[in-house]
């Protein structure tokens, strides 16, 4: 079978966790990746005209979290058992919104030092910390989210968190379980690897 | 519904009784966990849930929360958020995740993982249209001004573009899948509803309407909403 493709911005945004996937679990990926400018034109030869989209033999499969879950599956990444499965599925739904609170300060017209602020100041402590609250409880006397074994879900924890740090570098001073979380997957040799070789990107 | 519902006590417990023994033995003690969802007395985001969970038949408590209660009834859900789904006590939430799980419960994901993707993406798409029309809906603008930018934004932006798409998907083919699956009722639950209000609009999308009311035809789901509380979203 060709290689599937992934079409997008050349940013991590919305398709960061599906890059993360197929890296971890070696799933051959095209990444192929635009300018914004770039968009207007090459919108009108993606069926849906929206991105990320991946492209499996001929079908074209949008929806960042529908590629992402599928690509699990294929990589081994999602959990057996069902339940288990929807608390990841509720893990990566809350962190995307999350995010997209984030990108929508960064997309607005607002001057940097006033998203900086922002997001310092209301997105961290009122969106995220809840979040980090909840899921360092959860941490505390467990390895991976669910289950004995690592899934998608511990591959966006580690990404959303990871940028979180990159925005407050002692963003997890009252989080250790998270901390380490996130440093641990972050070291997996294949993550390190691509974040070590990834495009570097603003968003 | 309430309880546990499907079989009688007595057989259930001989059921039970037998089932160690018997592995092929159907339980559906044994099957099916206890499950509450917890919501606004609203069909809104938790809706979806509740077709899925009428159409396998599955037994759950239909808990609504009145507005008045919500700021109280709030600080005892471990999310702060609506829908959750109580999973033998584990509180499960984000609608979506719990619509794919309960679908999974009533057999109405496909086994090819591809299709299923395409599921995830279409109940994804409709998700969002729907996001775009709550924040009209619970906007500070008048009424006329909601209804002016349902007509000039929404539907045209937002809805248009899915409707086509789904509408030649669907003009030669029986279900968006290869089988009934969770995104028809989505497609049934959202477009059935502008049908029941706005028919004109759906005139362009005939595959469209057809599937919405064959879906609403079918026995558990037409009982469901002929049985419903009629709330305001």
């Amino acid at each position: 079978m060709a290689d599937m493709k992934l079409v997008y911005f050349n940013v991590r945004g919305r398709a960061e966790i599906i890059r993360w996937i197929c890296k971890q679990a070696d799933i051959p990926l095209k990444d192929e990746r635009f300018e914004s400018e770039e968009w207007a034109e090459k919108k009108k030869t993606i069926s849906g005209g929206k991105v990320p989209v991946l492209l499996v033999k001929e079908y074209s499969l949008p929806q960042s979290l529908a590629i992402a879950r599928f690509v699990a599956k294929k990589g081994g990444l999602v959990p057996e058992n069902d339940l288990e499965a929807a608390f990841v599925d509720a893990l990566a739904d809350t962190l995307y919104e999350a995010m997209t609170e984030f990108y929508k300060t960064a997309m607005s017209e607002k001057s940097d030092e006033d998203k900086q602020k922002i997001w310092k100041e209301e997105w961290l402590p009122k969106t995220v910390v809840p979040i980090m609250d909840k899921l360092d409880k959860r941490l505390k006397d467990r390895e991976w989210y669910v289950s004995d074994k690592m899934t998608w879900g511990d591959l966006a924890m580690a990404l959303f968190f990871g940028d979180v740090k990159e925005l407050q570098t002692d963003a997890f001073k009252n989080h250790a379980a998270i901390a380490a979380h996130t440093a641990k997957v972050r070291a997996l040799p294949k993550i390190k690897s691509w974040l070590q070789t990834r495009p570097v990107t603003k968003l | 519904m309430e309880g546990r519902g499907g079989l009688h006590p007595a057989i259930e417990e001989v059921t039970r009784i037998l089932s160690p023994f018997c592995a092929s033995l159907p339980s559906y003690a044994a099957i099916m966990p206890e499950l509450k969802l917890v919501y606004f007395n609203a069909r809104g985001r938790a809706e979806l849930a509740r077709w899925i969970l009428a159409y396998g038949n599955i037994a759950y408590t239909d808990e609504r929360i009145e507005m008045d209660d919500w700021p109280e009834k709030k600080k005892t859900i471990p999310t702060g958020k609506v829908p959750v789904l109580m999973v033998d006590g584990k509180p499960l939430p984000q609608s979506m995740a719990i619509a794919r799980y309960l679908a999974r419960l009533a057999n109405l994901v496909p086994e090819d993982p591809l299709e299923a993707a395409y599921c995830d993406a279409l109940t994804d798409t409709l998700s969002d249209v729907a996001t775009e029309g709550y924040k009209i809906m619970f906007s500070s603008k008048t009424e006329d001004e909601k209804k002016q930018e349902y007509r000039e934004q929404f539907f045209p932006n937002i809805m248009k573009p899915v409707l086509e798409r789904l509408e030649k998907r669907l003009s030669n083919r029986e279900w968006f899948a290869s089988q009934l699956t969770w995104a028809d009722l989505m497609i049934s639950m959202v477009f059935g509803e502008v049908h029941k209000r706005k028919p004109e609009m759906l005139q362009p999308y005939p595959s469209v309407v057809a599937l919405s009311l064959k879906v609403r035809g079918l026995p558990n789901v037409k009982k469901w909403v002929e049985s419903a509380p009629e709330t305001q979203f």
